[in-house]
């Protein structure tokens, strides 16, 4: 990150596989790591939701006060749990009460492909607030753009504290949903390269893929995998099972070379333009016009629905089934008719307004854009 | 003094993103501030030409970042005697002769003695491109109504967010009123809609700009040019004062209505 690289950078990521690990600067004076670590927390708060992280400290000699220190800001700063302090070999300090890393919660397997932005700061409140209440930031769409003051410029992923399995009713479940061991490799690429990497997404997604990431590219018909080694573990099967529904919040506009793909439903708080797509395994929902392209049930599931204040987009997919619009026209022809869905209807995408998630569609009208 | 570097970029090549920082930048320094344009699109050397400054031409913007001559050498005075200075590309190298950081330690260096520093930036996302952004603060984002312009322009407003340039602004260009009106063309609302960025200014359609380029005289020095009354409007705003936006609808001027009632106008809409 650019204002990292300005600043005294004390932290830096590295991810092996699904192993994260903070390394801390090990020249730097304690205080100002602790500082540097509380800043860089601030910073990049949205892109830490959940999950495990190694903290390597290096040449420095630590006492295990200042582990539990450093542990206490990291946990603190964001939803990561340290499970591991390590250090380079002269220094074998011991480690605080590392738990054991059989209980580690798995990493999610879910994809933020968003390319061309920074990874989400959230500056103001912090993203563990509740996630349901969006209501605040959710902006009539037409008058956003009218005052584009309002409409929010970053890249904003929601996501909170991870919850412990089955603590919230299903439907209930916004939950965080990065991919705590594929964002940090974004953000440590250097700049250049990581420019590079936002230039040709579509050339070279898989950069930012994990090499045990089941391919939800294409048409999807794969089904979720877990890595090996978690394969085993029934206990953390159902918990990656259970955050399969989660949802993904984007509190911007998705651009023209933007992918956003996810495990679950995605919420997009404003449009998604033409040459964006959205990729998820349950259902899209987007608060705006979705002129770009859009694939809801993405491992097969018809069931899933796609709905939007507007929709112009050349082509929807909902599972197998994909819907292509006739038109050529750049404007959406249901511009004030209020919000649509789209679903599948005999094999084919059919779109009717949209009358609440579980209500009977009858015939709707064939999707044409 | 701390000046402001503003980078002028579109995606999409074609669109007038030389023409805009000619202008601009002549706009401005008529405003009484003290300019550099920076032509950053290294190999395809343009906006000397516009400016009419081709054949003073001596040191170039790599010979500068090389340490071949002195800043203050390249910098090339602007024939109307205002405080604009033009820093030419290089025409005989490439994109990849220069880093971000040393454009961006270049514009620091100008900043202390400009106002404003203007970078025109190469059409294209890669390295020409990255240069000149990574250089800037600010970003102005030029785009035609035409479909292929504003998605190149929606790209391009992500990559700048990317690059910390957040909110950049938009000039849409070479509107075409007549078209418009007769929604054969994008509506300035459609556009503002689809890329949700703030305007910063709207520039008719106008032969003028490119008499005007051809002779190498920016457009703003003609005073019945639409255009260049545009591009003066858009250098007020950008210098921090309240114009309203320019109104495009030739339907509204009452006068000329009322002339092509009374079959007079031949004037009502040679805006377009």
């Amino acid at each position: 990150m650019t204002q990292n690289s300005t600043k005294i950078q004390v932290v830096q990521v590295s991810g092996r596989g699904t192993n994260v690990e903070f390394i801390i600067d090990d020249v730097v004076p304690f205080d100002q790591i602790r500082k540097g670590l509380r800043d860089y927390l601030i910073e990049n708060r949205g892109m830490w939701s959940g999950g495990a992280i190694a903290v390597n400290v290096g040449n420095r000699l630590t006492s295990r006060d200042e582990l539990n220190e450093l542990k206490k800001i990291i946990e603190a700063g964001s939803g990561l749990t340290v499970i591991r302090f390590s250090c380079s070999p002269e220094t074998m300090a011991s480690a605080p009460d590392a738990p054991d890393p059989e209980s580690v919660r798995p990493l999610q397997h879910n994809e933020v492909i968003i390319t061309d932005r920074k990874p989400t700061v959230i500056l103001q409140s912090p993203v563990t607030t509740d996630p349901v209440p969006v209501a605040p930031h959710i902006i009539e769409p037409l008058q956003a753009f009218r005052t584009p003051k309002t409409v929010p410029q970053h890249n904003e992923v929601i996501a909170p504290e991870p919850q412990v399995e089955g603590t919230l009713p299903p439907g209930m479940r916004a939950a965080p949903l990065i991919d705590c061991s594929e964002m940090p490799r974004q953000t440590v690429l250097p700049i250049d390269e990581a420019s590079q990497a936002v230039q040709t997404p579509e050339s070279h997604p898989q950069h930012n893929e994990v090499d045990s990431e089941p391919s939800v590219d294409a048409a999807g018909e794969q089904p979720l995998l877990m890595d090996e080694e978690m394969a085993p573990k029934s206990q953390q099967a159902s918990y990656l099972q259970s955050q399969r529904d989660t949802a993904l919040l984007v509190k911007s506009t998705c651009r023209s070379g933007e992918i956003i793909r996810h495990q679950g439903d995605v919420v997009v708080m404003g449009d998604v333009n033409p040459g964006a797509e959205v990729v998820a395994t349950g259902d899209i929902l987007v608060f705006g016009c979705l002129r770009g392209f859009a694939h809801a049930g993405s491992e097969g599931n018809s069931k899933a629905t796609i709905v939007a204040l507007s929709l112009g987009s050349p082509r929807i997919q909902i599972g197998p089934h994909v819907g292509v619009s006739s038109s050529n026209g750049t404007q959406p022809k249901h511009t004030d008719s209020g919000p649509l869905i789209a679903y599948v209807r005999r094999r084919s995408i059919h779109v009717a307004l949209f009358e609440g998630r579980f209500f009977k569609y009858g015939k709707g009208v064939l999707y044409d854009g | 003094m701390t000046g402001r570097t503003i980078v002028i970029t579109s995606g999409k090549g074609g669109v007038g993103k030389t023409t805009a920082t000619a202008n601009l930048g002549t706009a401005l320094a008529m405003r009484g501030q003290k300019v550099v344009v920076i032509d950053a699109d290294i190999g395809l050397r343009n906006l000397d030409v516009i400016m009419g400054l081709e054949n003073r031409i001596v040191y170039d913007l790599v010979n500068v970042i090389e340490g071949k001559c002195k800043m203050h050498q390249a910098m090339i005075r602007d024939k109307h005697k205002l405080e604009l200075y033009l820093i030419p590309a290089a025409q005989t190298r490439d994109k990849d002769s220069i880093e971000p950081e040393q454009l961006r330690e270049l514009c620091e260096k100008l900043e202390q003695e400009f106002d404003y520093v203007l970078i025109d930036c190469p059409a294209g996302i890669e390295g020409g491109f990255k240069n000149a952004v990574g250089a800037a603060k600010e970003a102005i984002l030029v785009t035609t109504p035409e479909v292929s312009a504003i998605r190149d322009a929606d790209r391009v407003i992500g990559l700048l967010e990317a690059s910390e340039l957040h909110r950049p602004k938009l000039i849409i260009n070479r509107i075409n009123t007549n078209l418009v009106k007769h929604g054969d063309m994008m509506d300035k609302d459609d556009i503002v809609e689809l890329l949700s960025v703030e305007i910063l200014g709207l520039v008719p359609a106008d032969d003028h700009t490119i008499t005007a380029a051809n002779r190498g005289v920016p457009v703003v020095h003609d005073k019945k040019a639409p255009s260049g009354s545009a591009f003066l409007r858009i250098a007020a705003r950008v210098d921090g004062d309240e114009v309203p936006l320019m109104d495009l609808d030739p339907r509204i001027s009452i006068l000329d209505r009322m002339k092509g009632l009374v079959g007079l106008s031949g004037r009502a809409y040679s805006h377009a």
